[in-house]
């Protein structure tokens, strides 16, 4: 059975929404980005880009829309959605399509993929001829007419289909790689744009398609002020003709997710990270945070910073690789010396010598960023570095990504228009190798290009040296399952490309056996090197921002009791906190900044039997002896509770006063003595898989089948239509 | 399946009767000299609580103008050459300039920012200047263009929020203590007594204490990381290291400081409760012991800690006692001519009829933030019933932190919600009228 009500989350990069309640709660099922573009007219908005045609692709798509219409006009008549349309379209233009498996294979925050995905499911079963060159238009552009934009204003009970229109006017297409003049509604978790913001909505409404009788629930984020919320309710109820609507707080979702009461959410957006005390279910409106600056992209930001020649994009999948790691603070960073180390233990295994070897080193030196980049010019010194390198490479293979001083990921890759003609790259892997120079006698050659946290890549190929094209790169040495690439130079001529093309399937074949999801026609494999930069993701100093601006939470938490309760239950959620070592490393910043580790001076005093001589009966106040992993010993329960528990002094005057202290300092004492992070659910098999970053919207589910099926709104737990014609939009302040 | 309104069907629209009305809640705002509440009316807790003090660097806004910072994220944030200010001065506004911007940030960062579309309730203290609550109203309507306004003093609101029209308010805020007899929902202004001995001043204390028996102050962003070591032993932490130039300012210190302070008072500091009273010499003070409730420890940012036992009774002796009070610093007030808190009940009373006398005392109400002090209530008890005996005397205190914090900020909302509140909101027509005197005549 499935049972209807419709999930909305909105987030400043993505949006998730779900139809339906699944038996088993599963994450969400659409993933749109939050970003819409302006239409052709004023005020309207649409999910792709609209532009007018350029020179020459005008005629060219003139034609083939004429030529389209005629032959796809009985499958239109169907379809009342205006994304169908442009779709359908778009199919009969044939050649500018790329697969269908292909899109819905994209991952999801690859452009409008999810929401063509989910069109392009529909139109499946047309079955059209798919195209294995890859297309020869610099883009894929779709067909649509002027008037079908996707209005703010569109009631939603379908567009008007006249396709008979078509082409009449000024030809405009739908460019989805384009991704200029986007606007990105929200910002920072509040909506910099309502316009854009309703257009979102109506176009993720539309995109699940409820019946309407679907009620629907929304997930805030916190920065949401009152007024926003009121806004969102007029809208909900006026133009999605919701017949129910409720809002929850995101924080309070993760909560319910987890199924506990009582717990600090700690959400790492894109943008900024909110943290979230909450109390019986009870949000600490007060001492919530957001902290804007720090989130996922800061990091990004910065591993930009530290590899100056990679692009952003790549430095995203970088950063969303399993490579890209945040070690705990105490541990260095793997250099020549501690991979060596690492080597001699498995040095007696193996010895072989093959790949290619680099000549770039970069050093670090006991932590500090101290970057030298050597380039050994000298013939023999070259060879000797690159004997050594091969050996070395061989055996840091075997090393766990932490202790490896390179590693490489695979980076998806849009393929440029017109790439057939010029060197293909995805054969060549860049390679930014990092190495101290004082262990590598060899690699100190005579010439040592000094380049302070810049790794200059060079090109080398088997043997011969390649000139430097416009996509600096050489060949990787390294990965577990690979071969050494056979040698390709830069070359004109129809045998070098044919085996290009050979390597290029070779490569992509490798990518799929080591369990990469396959690609989009229009997308390519790459293997890229990265030196220790990967570790630094959190060099921004986004750790300590967090770990200062939890305690300050916890501090503005009016309730000094329960600070400890909030203290050891911790949550990490948000797509920000996917980095590998993230959560670790955030709690172990916390726990060497603002733990407060008992006291020793207690022991000795005298006074400790009186203190324990009036213990009150109050189990909450002894402070549950547990300790977060990898942290201190353990405190002695006895001298916890000697410090915690003042003893509850006789009140001579007025025995009725006592009541009230007894309940408000009974764990009266400095926080954290225990720092502790919740486990995630375990009955959820779904989202094992998926990781628990996105564990709000399960909350929502469970709060979704709560308040609209199990509830039924007997207790008030949303808004529903005849509520709202009663009360107006300030009707969800009751809620 | 649908189990919602089976009588509409999914391929019909519901009925698009759409909505109409304009109830339009009001927002009460309570300023005050630490924290600047902010919240609709009708609701139980301030939604938005935002720092008073506020960060500005000169020269680095536009036009070669000051930049402020505003708010919890802000003010904290580490900046080289950022100053920490305050608006207020004991309690009232002394920075026009500055004040209105920290209140309209405390509206519209987390309420709205439609100011214009609700009526606005302020709290004030019973001894705003006529000049100052004229200059209010004048913001509100000319700068923030609310349609109605009113100006309530906080005393008669912390009355209301724990039930009571008459009763005798101490509130203990950051700036001073003050004492509030009221009286079917009016101020005897005869009666009202303040003392400077709040919450900064315990802050203070607490720091002229450290400094008397060399304990390091640290504050939280001085230090990076921080290991365990035993009591009195020197801290063994990662400092951070600044560049020159790029220091946070002496205010920036002192206010990060003040952060720690106020965990002290949270966790570690007392008010003497007896028996008898603090022990003054070291003797007094061993044999106390006996019977004190003993140590209590504080760790510091940097990991120094260190157990306190009677120092952290002494250090709040000053609001009771104030020639007890430490003045091993500057701008200390006055231990000799300053009330205690005993002395200005005392003296709030004594000027107040002997009718109503019964009548207030029986509702002694204890409100803000700094009687959360462990033992606060039980020692202004204590005194209350040994300056007044009498079965009839009764002082209550709300349990929850919450409600002592923001009692005058939830009488506010509490009176702005009334029904029979809406004839008492001044319009803006009214204003435009009889201009900024009018709040003299209507805000009594």
């Amino acid at each position: 059975m499935t049972i209807f009500s419709c999930i909305i989350y909105p987030g400043s990069q993505t949006t998730l929404a779900q139809l339906g309640l699944p038996e088993s709660f599963t994450p969400p099922k659409v993933r749109i980005l939050s970003r819409m573009f302006p239409g052709i007219e004023e005020g309207t908005w649409t999910a792709t880009k609209i532009r007018e045609a350029r020179e020459g692709e005008k005629e060219d798509l003139i034609a083939k829309q004429k030529a389209a219409m005629g032959a796809d006009q009985d499958e239109d008549e169907g379809d009342e959605d205006d994304d169908d349309e442009g779709e359908e379209l778009d199919e009969a233009t044939g050649e500018m399509r790329s697969t269908v498996d292909g899109v819905l294979a994209k991952s999801p925050t690859d452009g409008v993929a999810d929401e063509d995905g989910a069109a392009a499911a529909m139109v499946g079963e047309m079955s059209v001829p798919k195209k294995d060159e890859a297309p020869s238009t610099p883009a894929k552009l779709r067909v649509q007419e002027s008037t079908v934009t996707e209005a703010e204003e569109g009631d939603g009970e379908g567009d008007d289909d006249d396709d008979e229109d078509m082409g009449e006017e000024g030809v405009y297409v739908e460019d989805e790689d384009d991704e200029e003049g986007a606007v990105w509604c929200m910002k920072e978790g509040k909506v910099v744009d309502w316009g854009c913001f309703f257009a979102l909505l109506q176009h993720v409404h539309e995109t699940i398609n409820p019946t309407f009788h679907t009620p629907i629930l929304m997930l805030c984020p916190p920065n949401f002020s009152s007024r926003d919320k009121e806004l969102l309710t007029q809208f909900v109820f006026e133009k999605l003709k919701a017949p129910g609507f409720a809002m929850m707080d995101a924080s309070l979702a993760v909560l319910w997710a987890y199924g506990i009461s009582t717990g600090t959410v700690i959400d790492v957006g894109y943008e900024k990270t909110d943290v979230t005390p909450i109390l019986e279910f009870i949000v600490q409106e007060r001492a919530r945070e957001s902290i804007p600056g720090w989130g996922g992209d800061a990091m990004t930001r910065h591993l930009a910073k530290l590899l100056p020649d990679m692009k952003l994009e790549e430095v995203e999948q970088l950063k969303k690789s399993s490579i890209c790691e945040i070690l705990s603070s105490g541990s260095l960073l793997p250099t020549t010396g501690s991979v060596n180390a690492a080597i001699a233990a498995g040095e007696k295994n193996r010895r072989t010598t093959e790949s290619d070897g680099m000549d770039l080193d970069v050093e670090d030196e006991e932590g500090s960023f101290n970057v030298a980049a050597i380039v050994a010019a000298g013939k023999t010194h070259e060879f000797l570095a690159k004997k050594e390198k091969e050996k070395r490479g061989e055996f840091e293979k075997r090393l766990p990504n932490r202790d490896r001083e390179n590693n490489t990921f695979w980076l998806i890759e849009k393929k440029k228009p017109g790439e057939d003609d010029l060197i293909i790259d995805e054969n060549l892997p860049v390679i930014a190798t990092l190495a101290p120079s004082l262990p590598l006698p060899e690699a100190s050659g005579e010439t040592s290009v000094v380049a302070p946290s810049v790794s200059v890549p060079t090109i080398t190929e088997t043997g011969t040296e390649v000139p430097a094209t416009e996509i600096s790169d050489a060949i990787a040495p390294i990965n577990p399952l690979v071969l050494p690439q056979p040698p390709t130079a830069p070359s004109e001529d129809e045998a070098a490309r044919r085996q290009k093309e050979k390597d290029k399937r070779k490569e992509e074949r490798r990518a799929t056996a080591i369990g990469l999801p396959p690609l989009a026609e229009d997308e390519t494999y790459r293997e890229v090197e990265v030196g220790v930069e990967r570790f630094q993701a959190a060099g921004c100093g986004i750790l300590h921002a967090l770990a200062d601006n939890i305690w300050r939470v916890m501090a503005k938490v009016e309730d000094v009791s329960r600070r400890a309760e909030l203290w050891e239950s911790l949550i990490i959620v948000g797509n920000g906190s996917r980095v590998k070592g993230f959560k670790e490393s955030l709690l172990a910043t916390i726990q060497s900044k603002y733990y407060i580790s008992p006291s020793s001076g207690t022991i000795f005093s005298s006074e400790l039997p009186s203190n324990l001589s009036t213990p009150m009966a109050t189990g909450a106040s002894t402070p549950i002896p547990q300790n977060s992993s990898g942290g201190p010993s353990q405190p002695n329960p006895l001298l916890v509770a000697a410090t915690t528990h003042n003893s509850h002094q006789q009140n001579m005057y007025n025995p009725m006063m006592q009541q009230h202290n007894h309940h408000h300092h009974s764990a009266h004492s400095q926080t954290p003595t225990t720092i502790k992070v919740v486990k995630p659910p375990e009955y959820f098999p779904e989202w094992k898989d998926v990781g628990f970053e996105e564990v709000g919207f399960l909350g929502a589910q469970v709060a979704a089948k709560v308040l609209f099926v199990v509830d039924q709104g007997a207790s008030q737990g949303f808004l529903t239509r005849v509520e709202y014609n009663e009360g107006g939009p300030a009707a969800i302040h009751a809620i | 399946m649908s189990s919602l309104q089976p009588t509409l069907s999914s391929n019909q629209a519901p009925s698009t009767v759409e909505y109409g009305g304009d109830e339009i809640s009001a927002i009460v705002l309570d300023p005050g000299t630490a924290w600047i509440r902010a919240g609709f009316a009708g609701e139980d807790t301030p939604k938005s609580v935002i720092p008073a003090d506020y960060g500005c660097i000169e020269g680095a806004g536009e036009n070669g103008g000051r930049k402020m910072f505003i708010g919890d994220n802000d003010v904290h944030a580490l900046r080289p050459g950022m100053e920490i200010r305050n608006p207020m001065n004991d309690g009232i506004v002394a920075d026009w300039d500055t004040a209105p911007l920290l209140w309209r940030a405390a509206i519209t960062s987390r309420l709205t920012t439609e100011l214009s579309e609700h009526p606005l309730l302020m709290t004030e203290p019973s001894w705003n200047p006529s000049k100052n609550r004229e200059r209010t109203i004048e913001v509100v309507f000319e700068d923030f263009d609310v349609p109605a306004f009113y100006l309530a003093k906080t005393g008669v609101c912390a009355g209301f929020a724990s039930g009571k029209a008459t009763g005798l308010v101490i509130d203990v805020g950051a700036s001073n203590i003050s004492i509030t007899p009221i009286h079917d929902g009016l101020v005897l202004k005869k009666g009202c007594t303040r003392s400077p001995l709040g919450g900064t001043f315990l802050s203070d204390q607490i720091r002229a204490y450290f400094a008397a028996v060399n304990i390091p102050l640290s504050a939280h962003y001085q230090v990076l990381s921080k290991s365990p070591v035993e009591a009195w032993k020197p801290a063994d932490a990662v400092y951070r290291a600044f560049a020159p130039g790029e220091e946070p300012t002496d205010s920036y210190r002192r206010f990060q400081e003040d952060r720690v302070l106020t965990e002290f008072k949270e966790c570690t500091a007392q008010v003497w409760t007896g028996p008898g009273l603090l022990p003054s010499t070291a003797q007094d003070a061993a044999s106390a012991m006996l019977s004190s409730p003993g140590g209590r420890p504080f760790e510091f940012p940097d990991g120094f800690n260190v157990v306190f036992n009677t120092e952290r009774f002494r250090v709040t002796e000053g609001i009771f006692h104030p020639p007890s009070m430490l003045t091993s610093y500057q701008h200390h007030p006055d231990p000799n001519s300053t009330l205690g808190l005993n002395q200005l009940i005392h003296q709030s009373m004594k000027d107040v009829d002997i009718e109503l006398k019964q009548l207030i005392l029986n509702n002694v109400v204890i409100t803000g933030a700094g009687s959360l002090l462990y033992g606060f209530t039980d020692r202004v008890n204590a005194e209350i019933a040994a300056a007044f005996p009498g079965p009839r005397v009764r002082v209550m205190a709300a349990g929850n932190s919450v409600e002592r914090r923001y009692a005058g900020w939830l009488g506010g909302s509490i009176l702005a919600s009334l029904g029979a509140f809406h004839q008492l909101w001044i319009s803006r027509k009214e204003y435009d009228e009889h201009g900024p005197n009018i709040v003299e005549k209507r805000c009594k």
